[in-house]
Formats: structure tokens, C-alpha cells, sequence
């Protein structure tokens, strides 16, 4: 089981070193190199470019300029930005929560309502409802982003108000505030993170002790978590920051879930239509089961092995919208900040983006090769 | 003909598929009283597994019962619906698949697949179920170690009797067994059927055995029943019908297992193909293939011959019957 | 298949082995086509594909014979008429104009041709690359195969808007270089890897080995026995790419990161940095008809793609 775990590990240091290489001779391949584009930046006389060049390192042979960026990528050193005169770094650690509870909620959701969906549109298939539902998913999945993401923020912000155009916070509201955004953020993932971890530990405990009307009880459990949270937050007197950022991030994630789901929802329904012919859902039905557990705990639990193998693919195409959708939203995570620092011509920025994008992709990557580990147990042993 | 544990009336069966409705049971009547067991042999694709599938209510979307009655203590299968029927399945009939490796599921534990046939139709605490389970693989042979483990870490005849052992769970009146020796090897396939037997002798229930092998049937059975192209052709107690079977076709299958009989024959294979199930012709099915036709054959439906316990429906039967 | 062409070349002889190839093929594209109709879904979404198709053809004869080209260019067109713009769609300019005053039914129609043009390119590049990579991961295996599939991981990994954008802030990107791009990330991704898969099973085929016995190099095989073998499932594919690279395209464009005159991407780019955006259905015809054919084409592909799939993949073909 951990060699398994292990071996994938090793296997995504590898692919992430290749895509390190790759990276790197893309930027060589590219005409000019780092220093012209300094020649954009007025500050910076031209008799110093050779200065700069030297301390960049590009007057060093080309095997030598790729050893040094392997080490300092290793070493968290990704260049500084052009524009803000920061280390990359740190710019991206900032905003990396902030890009990953944006996918992290859409991933989540996505893929319970796709898997939901997907089952129960296979399990009554043959009718009118299927064609529908195929059709209509598959336009939402190929639905122009930016046009989709537009004319939900015009709805559900413009028309109806009930969420604020876009960005991260509302100045009026932070107006003298004492604290800083981003450590109620911190403390906002913090939140989450304590709640999930405790609904997590009590499904796994439920699992364990058998316990029948594990969904009701988890409802309950989470609708306490959220009351609690809610209660704590107002007294810490930080709420209405809270809220407010809360209240930013639902309609990208909203956007995000809905571009995303449809994707899962017609891969499930796929897996099901394999599953549904298998000898062991015959069996389940003829040991008397009800429909509902015959299609959950028989079809629709190994339907979830396929879907959870393709979300590399998913994974690719997530990232994709969560960065059209952070734009369009001015949502301040990885995906602005490319797409900014690469309109601006601020490489080193945009290509540590790049980078981290790659590692976010390989992380979930990983990731779901772990959870395909727990469902499956013929891979377990 | 009460007292029977099954009582199944003209059954017929169609599929419907895109070249037109094919029909794979025509007309099918039986009974099984209570401890019997029941023999279906017959050519692949004659229609073996379309009867299995249609007692327990599970023929594919595309199939259906178009007419006939499956009487079970005075409840008619055929006109059941959902939770009756889900409480009918398992609890007093159930099934051992003809692609046995094949009807584990593989994410579950075998034990909890066990557990949730018995959850499902009755209310026992759990240790119950868990101690029953045990009991069950003594039963059947198996260590109780496997218990906890997961399909894919069995053997071929290991999960042949954990599926066994599934079968019997619930105590069911009546458990078909489709095929259920034919993946494994022939020595572990004859250990099977004896603990089958005995199985079935201790627990007083009735079994249909399901195979195209007349060997196996001969070995396990004590009534036979010959199937030919959707339609019983004979039916009679497993030693009269081998002794001296009435229809050719019967008479042609038996030819072809020399040990049946004890002597040494040369073998006889039938030539030609079983007619096709998407035009049965209203006459002998078999006539194309038989070494006895007449011209009647051809002509009309045969006529049932014999006695209520051992019939045949043929023209111009093997044995001369005296009525 | 295969056996069939032999089977009734034995039978006629003196009948040419091209002609009888030919004949089969069309045989089996009658048979498929047969299939295909009966998916629905395939059909509405080849419906969408034909309309859009019409529109592209349309739009030259159009401007030839119909709209005069100083009000209805595509690019350069004015619209004189309008005392204002954008004006909303009238006898005139049936989808209204942008704000710079060119006819949107104009824009939406010369772009269609663009975007086919764009995915036939990119659909092509695929096939062939797919193709290549397939067939020579498949019959080489060892280290060919282990470096082929790890790339084709990467790519897979690889969120492709990312990569363009960073490609085109090193690069200036055109409709050309976008196609090629796009083509070359599915060919070496997933096309790759799903026609691996099947040209696994062909080059386990015994006339494989024949062939390599009777003395036929490596690139002969591969040409003659298993590429054509392949094609079917590329194509299948290729519609994918088509979706990708629409979508991409318009992505691109919207962000101005595409260096292109005039594509649905640059229409709605036209009307957000108008600012017209936010106003809601008050200019819907600067923001819808370039939206939904985006969708709408991208998706039809995708359809297609998926009724084809049905096809090739039989388990999945509703009873
Ligand atoms: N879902 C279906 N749709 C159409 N035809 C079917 C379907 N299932 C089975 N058939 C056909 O019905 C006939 C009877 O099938 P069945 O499985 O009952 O045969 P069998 O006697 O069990 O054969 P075997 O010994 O090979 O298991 C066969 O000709 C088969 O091709
Ligand atoms: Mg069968």
C-alpha cells in the first residue's frame, strides 16, 4: 500500500522534472532572453544590461544556466517579479490559498453533483431525460468561459445583487480595519480545514462502527460545524470580514462547479453503463436489494473508479477555468497572476505561475491516485 | 398440484432486439416439489439461463414475459412488483450466476457481501450475521479467514463456493445453480457437486440445476428436463429418461456421453445448427437435424406423449410408449 | 474486415485489391453511418456543425454579391446609416452592430470559416501526430514507449490555456501556431495514449510477424499494416481537437493574447473592453451571438465526437 503510494510519488518527482526541462528550454527557445525584457523597464539604463546578464547568469553555457535553474526552483527561488519587485515566491505562496480553496470547493462539489447526477441519469436511461441532460451537459461543458462566467456575474450580481463584482474584498468594508486579508483568509482555510477534518474523522469512525444513516447524521454534524463556525467568527468580531470574503468567492465558485461538473457527470453516467452490465449488479438484484442500494453500493461504487482515474484529465481542465474564471473575476490567485504577468511581460512571474500551476496539477494528480488506492482495493494489496 | 415448491405454466419469453423479437423460452411448463432437484440440459443458446432469469424476475431490459404464470406457494412471480419481488428474491429463491467468478463485486469485502443479502430480508444484530456467515463457509469448505477478505484474493473454485455460500444465506426453498462447475477443473467441479448434494440434502431444498453437460446433470439430478430451442422436449426422472429416453434429441445427447449409459458407443455428435429463436417454426424444432423425421415432422406442433412423469413431445419417439 | 477483402479478392481475382478496398470501406461507412444516425445526439450536433458550415460558405458569396463592403466588412466595415453604435439589429444589420459600428451577422459569419479552418488544421495535426506516436510507442515498446507515454503525461497534466498563455507572452501566437500548438498537445496527449492502446492490439496480430518474416522493414509495418488500422479511432479524436481548439481560439483572443483580426473570441473582447459587458441584456447582441456559437460549435463537435464513440466503443450503444 505505501509502495504503491511511494511509487507514484517518485513517479510524479520525475514527470515534474521533465516538466521543469521542458519548461526551461521553452523560455531559452523563445527570441531574446531575460535581460531584453528589462529593455521595457525605462528604469534600467542600458549600460547595465550586461550587468544584468552576468547576474542572471546568462552569459554561463546553456548546461550550466539549466543546472542553476533546477537548483534554485528547487530551492523555492523562482526570480523576481518584473513588475511588483518581489520575489515570485512569495507573490505565489500568498495567493496559492486562495486559487486552491477556489478549486479545492469547486473540485469537491463537482464531483459529488456529476457523480450524482451521472448515476441517476444512466440508472433511468433510455429516455427523454437522457438526451436532455447529455445535450444540455455537453454544451455546459464546452461552454465559452469567459462568455458563461460574464453572464453569471451580470445575473446574479448585477441583475439580482446578491453577490459584489468581482475581486477579493470590498475596500468600504475594510475601511480602517486592523487586520490584513489575507490572515482572515488564513484563518478562514483554518476554519474549513478543522470542519472537514472532523466530519472526515467521524464518516471514518461511522465506517468503522457500522453505523446505519451515516448521510443524516453527517448532514447534522455539518450543519453544527457551520453554526459553530458562524457563531465563533461573530465573536471574534472579524465576521462581517469573513463574510465578506466569503461573498467574493462564491459566484467564481459557483462558475467554476458548473463549467466543471458536467464533465464528471457524463463520465459517470459512461462508467455506469459498464457497470450496470456486470455480473455482480445482476447478483445484487437478485439477493433482493433495494434499487436505490443496488445502483449506490454496486453500479455506481465501481462506475467511481473510472471517473476518478480520468481526473487527470479533469484536473487540466479545471485549472483552465478556475484561471479564465479568476480573470474575469479578478479573483487575486495563480491564474490572474499568469495571465496579468504574462500581458505584461513579466517573465519570471509568468513562468513561476506556470510552474505552480504544473505542481498543483501533479499534486492532485496525486492526490486522486491516492483515493483511487482507497476505493480499489485489487490495487491495495 | 399443490405442495409444489414451483409450479411454472406455459412460459414464454421474447427478447426484443433490432432485428425483430427473438424467442428464447416458448411454452415452458414445469413443477419441482419440495427437496427435488431438477435438471435442465440442453445446447448452448437453447434458452437454459433465459428460464433461470425469468423465475427470478431478472431477465435483461429488452426481455419479457409475455405469458404464462411461475407459482410459488400460491404467489404468481410473474405478477409481482418491486418490494414484493425483492423480498421473493434471495429469501426463497435464489441463484447461483453462470458467470459465478464474475458476480462478486470487487470493491466489497466477500463476508459484507454475504451480510447484506441477509440485511436485506431479515433483522438479525449484526454478530448473528457475522457467526451465520461463518457457519456458512464451514458449509461450503471455505476457511473463515477469507471472510475478510476481498473477491480478487480467491481462487477460481473458492469463489465458486463463496457464491454458493451466498446462494444459501437466507435459507432459500428453492436455489438455481446455472452452470455452476463449468469454469473449474474437472476434479474440484465433481467435489462441488457432491458437497452441492449433500448440501441441498441436509437443508431439504429444491434445486435447479442448470447445465449443457448431461453428465453433471446425470450425477446430480433426480428429475431431467431437455431443452431444445426455447421448448422442453422431455421431461421425466433422471434414471427412466437416460434408460430410455423417448425424443431423438434426447436419445442423440445421451449418445454422445459414453459414461451415462456405462457402455462403450461410438460418440455421436449432432450435425447441423439449432434453428434460429427469431422464427420457431410451428412444428418439431428438431426435425431439420433428426435421424427419425417424417414428413409430419415438418407439418405440425408434436403431440405430448407419455405420462404426466416422464413425457416427450415428438412425432416419432425412440422408444415405443405404451398408452 | 480484413479477412473480407481477402476472402473475395480470392474470389475474383482479376478484380483489382484497391477497388475491392474501396468497395468495403464504403460498406462499412454506409453500416456506421446507419449507426451514427440512430444516435441522436450525433445527429443534432452534425445538424449545428452544417448550419454553422453553411454560414462560412455563405459569407464570401455574401459579400460578393449582396452586402456592400464598406458597410459589411468583417474587419474594416462601418456601418453609415446608424446615427449611433452599437446599434441594435434592424432591417439593416439583422444582428445590430459593435461598437465600432461593423455588422455582427458579418463578424459572426466570416469568423465561422476562420474557426473551421482552425479545427481541420489542428484535427489534422492531431491525426497524424496521434497517429505516429501510437503506432511507434505500440511496436517499438521499451524505451520508446517509456519516454512517449511519460511525455504524453506531461501533456495530459499540462491546464492548456496556462500554456498557451505563456506561450504567447514568449511567442506571438497566430491562428497558424495556435493550431499547430493545439493539434501537437493532443496528438501527443491523450490521442496518444488511447491510440496506443488499440494499436496494442494490432501488433500482436499474427500477418504483423508474417510480414516482419517475409522481410518487410519496420516503417512499412507500421505504414502499411497499422496506421490504417489506427485511422477510424483518430478520427474519432480528432473531433475532441476541434472542440479544444475552438474553445482555445476564443479564449485567447478574448484575453488579446491571440494575434488575429477578427474571430468570436476578439467580438466579445470588442464588447468588454467597450465596456459593454455588465449592461446585461441592454446590448445582447454584442455578447450573445458570438458567446452561444462558441458553444455551440465547440460543443456539436464534441457531440459528434461522443456519438462516434458510441460507435467504436459498441458496449456503450444504447439497446
Ligand atoms: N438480452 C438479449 N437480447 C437478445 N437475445 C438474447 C439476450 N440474451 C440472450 N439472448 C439470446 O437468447 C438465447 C437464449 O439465451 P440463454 O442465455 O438463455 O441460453 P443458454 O441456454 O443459457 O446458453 P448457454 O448454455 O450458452 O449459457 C440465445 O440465443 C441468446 O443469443
Ligand atoms: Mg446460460
Amino acid at each position: 500500500m505505501t509502495a504503491y503510494l511511494l511509487t507514484r510519488l517518485g513517479q510524479a518527482f520525475i514527470v515534474f522534472f521533465i516538466f521543469l526541462t521542458m519548461v526551461f528550454f521553452l523560455v531559452q527557445a523563445q527570441p531574446g532572453d531575460f535581460s531584453s525584457f528589462y529593455a521595457l523597464d525605462p528604469n534600467i539604463p542600458p549600460e547595465s544590461r550586461a550587468q544584468i546578464r552576468a547576474s542572471f547568469g546568462l552569459d554561463q553555457p546553456m548546461w550550466r544556466q539549466y543546472l542553476t535553474y533546477v537548483g534554485n526552483v528547487a530551492q523555492g527561488d523562482l526570480g523576481t517579479s518584473f513588475q511588483l519587485r518581489r520575489p515570485v515566491w512569495d507573490v505565489l505562496m500568498e495567493r496559492l490559498p486562495r486559487t486552491f480553496i477556489l478549486f479545492a470547493t469547486a473540485a469537491v462539489i463537482s464531483f459529488y453533483l456529476g457523480f450524482v447526477l451521472g448515476k441517476m441519469i444512466a440508472w433511468r436511461r433510455g429516455q427523454a431525460i437522457e438526451y436532455l441532460t447529455t445535450i444540455s451537459g455537453v454544451y455546459l461543458f464546452t461552454v465559452f468561459t469567459p462568455w458563461f462566467a460574464l453572464v453569471m456575474m451580470w445575473f446574479f450580481s448585477f441583475k439580482l445583487g446578491w453577490f459584489p463584482i468581482g475581486k477579493f474584498i470590498s475596500p468600504q468594508v475594510w475601511r480602517g480595519a486592523e487586520v490584513e486579508a489575507n490572515s482572515i483568509f488564513n484563518l478562514m482555510l483554518l476554519t474549513a480545514a478543522i470542519a472537514s477534518g472532523i466530519l472526515l474523522a467521524a464518516y471514518l469512525v461511522m465506517l468503522r462502527r457500522r453505523v446505519k444513516r451515516r448521510g443524516m447524521l453527517l448532514t447534522g454534524m455539518l450543519s453544527a460545524l457551520v453554526l459553530a463556525s458562524y457563531l465563533a467568527w461573530d465573536m471574534s468580531g472579524n465576521g462581517k470580514f469573513a463574510w465578506d470574503i466569503l461573498t467574493h468567492m462564491a459566484l467564481p465558485v459557483i462558475v467554476v462547479t458548473a463549467i466543471s461538473f458536467a464533465g464528471t457527470m457524463l463520465l459517470t453516467r459512461n462508467a455506469m453503463l459498464e457497470t450496470v452490465r456486470e455480473d455482480y449488479v445482476l447478483a445484487a438484484r437478485a439477493k433482493g436489494l433495494p434499487d436505490r442500494v443496488v445502483r449506490d453500493r454496486h453500479a455506481a461504487r465501481n462506475a467511481m473508479l473510472p471517473v476518478v482515474t480520468s481526473f487527470v484529465f479533469s484536473v487540466a481542465f479545471a485549472l483552465d477555468g478556475g484561471i479564465i474564471t479568476e480573470t474575469i473575476f479578478s479573483w487575486p490567485g495563480i491564474g490572474l497572476t499568469l495571465l496579468d504577468s504574462a500581458g505584461s511581460s513579466d517573465l519570471p512571474m509568468a513562468v513561476g505561475a506556470f510552474v505552480f500551476t504544473g505542481v498543483f496539477a501533479l499534486v492532485a494528480h496525486f492526490v486522486a491516485d491516492a483515493l483511487y488506492m482507497v476505493l480499489d482495493p485489487r490495487i491495495r494489496t | 398440484m399443490s405442495g409444489d415448491a414451483l409450479n411454472v405454466k406455459n412460459l414464454s419469453v421474447v427478447y426484443r432486439t433490432e432485428a425483430g423479437p427473438v424467442h428464447p423460452v416458448t411454452n415452458v411448463s414445469f413443477n419441482l416439489r419440495p427437496g427435488e432437484s431438477l435438471g435442465l440440459v440442453g445446447e448452448s443458446g437453447c434458452g437454459k439461463t433465459t428460464v433461470a432469469m425469468a423465475l427470478l424476475r431478472l431477465l435483461p431490459d429488452n426481455g419479457e414475459i409475455v405469458s404464462g404464470s411461475i407459482d410459488m406457494g400460491g404467489v404468481d412471480i410473474v405478477e409481482l412488483e418491486g418490494a414484493e419481488l425483492e423480498d421473493i428474491r434471495w429469501r426463497r429463491i435464489s441463484m447461483v450466476f453462470q458467470a459465478a467468478m464474475n458476480s462478486l463485486n470487487p470493491v466489497h469485502k466477500v463476508r459484507d457481501q454475504i451480510i447484506e443479502a441477509i440485511d436485506a430480508h431479515e433483522t438479525v444484530p449484526r454478530a448473528e450475521a457475522e457467526e451465520r456467515t461463518r457457519r456458512l463457509f464451514d458449509l461450503v469448505g471455505l476457511d473463515e479467514q477469507l471472510l475478510e477478505r476481498y473477491p480478487h484474493e480467491y481462487s477460481g473454485g473458492m469463489r465458486q463456493r463463496a457464491v454458493i455460500a451466498m446462494a444459501l444465506a437466507c435459507n432459500p426453498e428453492i436455489v438455481i445453480a446455472d452452470e455452476p462447475t463449468t469454469a473449474l477443473d474437472v476434479i474440484v467441479q465433481d467435489r462441488i457437486l457432491k458437497e452441492l448434494q449433500s448440501i441441498q440434502d441436509q437443508k431439504e431444498m429444491a434445486m435447479i440445476y442448470i447445465s449443457h453437460d448431461v453428465a453433471v446433470i446425470a450425477e446430480v439430478s433426480d428429475t431431467i428436463a431437455v431443452m431444445y430451442a426455447g421448448q422442453f422436449v422431455e421431461k421425466g426422472p433422471s434414471d427412466v429418461v437416460f434408460a430410455r429416453p423417448i425424443h431423438p434429441y434426447t436419445d442423440a445427447l445421451l449418445a454422445s456421453v459414453p459414461s451415462v449409459r456405462g457402455e462403450r458407443k461410438e460418440l455421436r455428435f449432432l450435425a447441423g445448427e439449432p434453428p434460429s429463436l427469431s422464427d420457431i417454426p410451428a412444428s418439431c424444432p428438431f426435425a431439420p437435424r433428426c435421424s427419425r423425421a417424417l414428413p409430419v415432422c415438418d407439418a405440425e406442433i408434436p403431440p405430448l406423449i407419455g405420462d404426466d412423469t416422464h413425457w416427450a413431445a415428438c412425432h416419432n419417439p425412440v422408444e415405443a410408449i405404451l398408452s | 474486415m480484413r479477412d473480407n477483402s481477402a476472402i473475395e479478392s480470392g474470389l475474383r481475382p482479376l478484380e483489382p485489391l484497391w477497388r475491392l478496398r474501396l468497395r468495403n470501406t464504403a460498406r462499412r461507412t454506409r453500416e456506421q453511418w446507419r449507426l451514427f444516425a440512430r444516435t441522436r445526439v450525433g445527429l443534432i450536433g452534425l445538424g449545428v456543425i452544417a448550419i454553422f458550415g453553411l454560414m462560412a460558405v455563405a459569407h464570401p458569396l455574401l459579400m460578393r454579391y449582396v452586402w456592400d463592403v464598406s458597410t459589411y466588412h468583417p474587419v474594416i466595415g462601418f456601418g453609415f446609416e446608424e446615427t449611433s453604435h452599437p446599434a441594435p439589429p434592424s432591417g439593416r444589420h439583422l444582428l445590430g452592430t459593435d461598437p465600432v459600428g461593423r455588422d455582427i451577422l458579418s463578424m459572426l459569419m466570416f469568423s465561422a470559416r476562420a474557426e473551421f479552418t482552425l479545427g481541420l488544421v489542428a484535427a489534422v495535426v492531431t491525426v497524424v501526430i496521434g497517429t505516429g506516436v501510437g503506432a511507434l510507442s505500440a511496436y517499438f515498446g521499451g524505451w520508446v514507449d517509456t519516454i512517449l507515454m511519460r511525455v504524453a503525461d506531461i501533456v495530459i497534466m499540462m491546464p492548456t490555456i496556462a500554456l498557451l498563455v505563456v506561450l504567447g507572452s514568449l511567442w506571438n501566437l497566430s491562428f497558424l501556431t495556435l493550431a499547430l500548438v493545439i493539434g501537437g498537445l493532443s496528438g501527443f496527449g491523450a490521442t496518444a495514449v488511447i491510440i496506443k492502446s488499440q494499436a496494442l492490439t494490432i501488433v500482436v496480430k499474427p500477418y504483423i510477424e508474417a510480414s516482419r518474416g517475409a522481410g518487410a522493414g519496420h516503417l512499412h509495418v507500421i505504414m502499411v499494416h497499422i496506421v490504417p488500422n489506427l485511422l477510424p479511432i483518430a478520427f474519432l479524436y480528432m473531433m475532441f481537437t476541434v472542440t479544444a481548439a475552438i474553445f482555445s481560439e476564443a479564449v485567447l483572443s478574448f484575453f488579446g493574447i491571440l494575434n488575429v483580426r477578427m474571430s468570436w473570441g476578439i467580438m466579445i473582447h470588442t464588447a468588454q473592453s467597450g465596456g459593454y459587458l455588465l449592461s446585461g441584456l441592454d446590448f445582447w447582441w454584442l455578447l450573445f451571438p458570438a458567446g452561444l456559437s462558441i458553444t455551440l460549435l465547440s460543443g456539436s463537435f464534441y457531440l459528434v465526437g461522443r456519438a462516434l464513440d458510441q460507435l467504436v466503443n459498441p458496449r456503450l450503444r444504447s439497446r
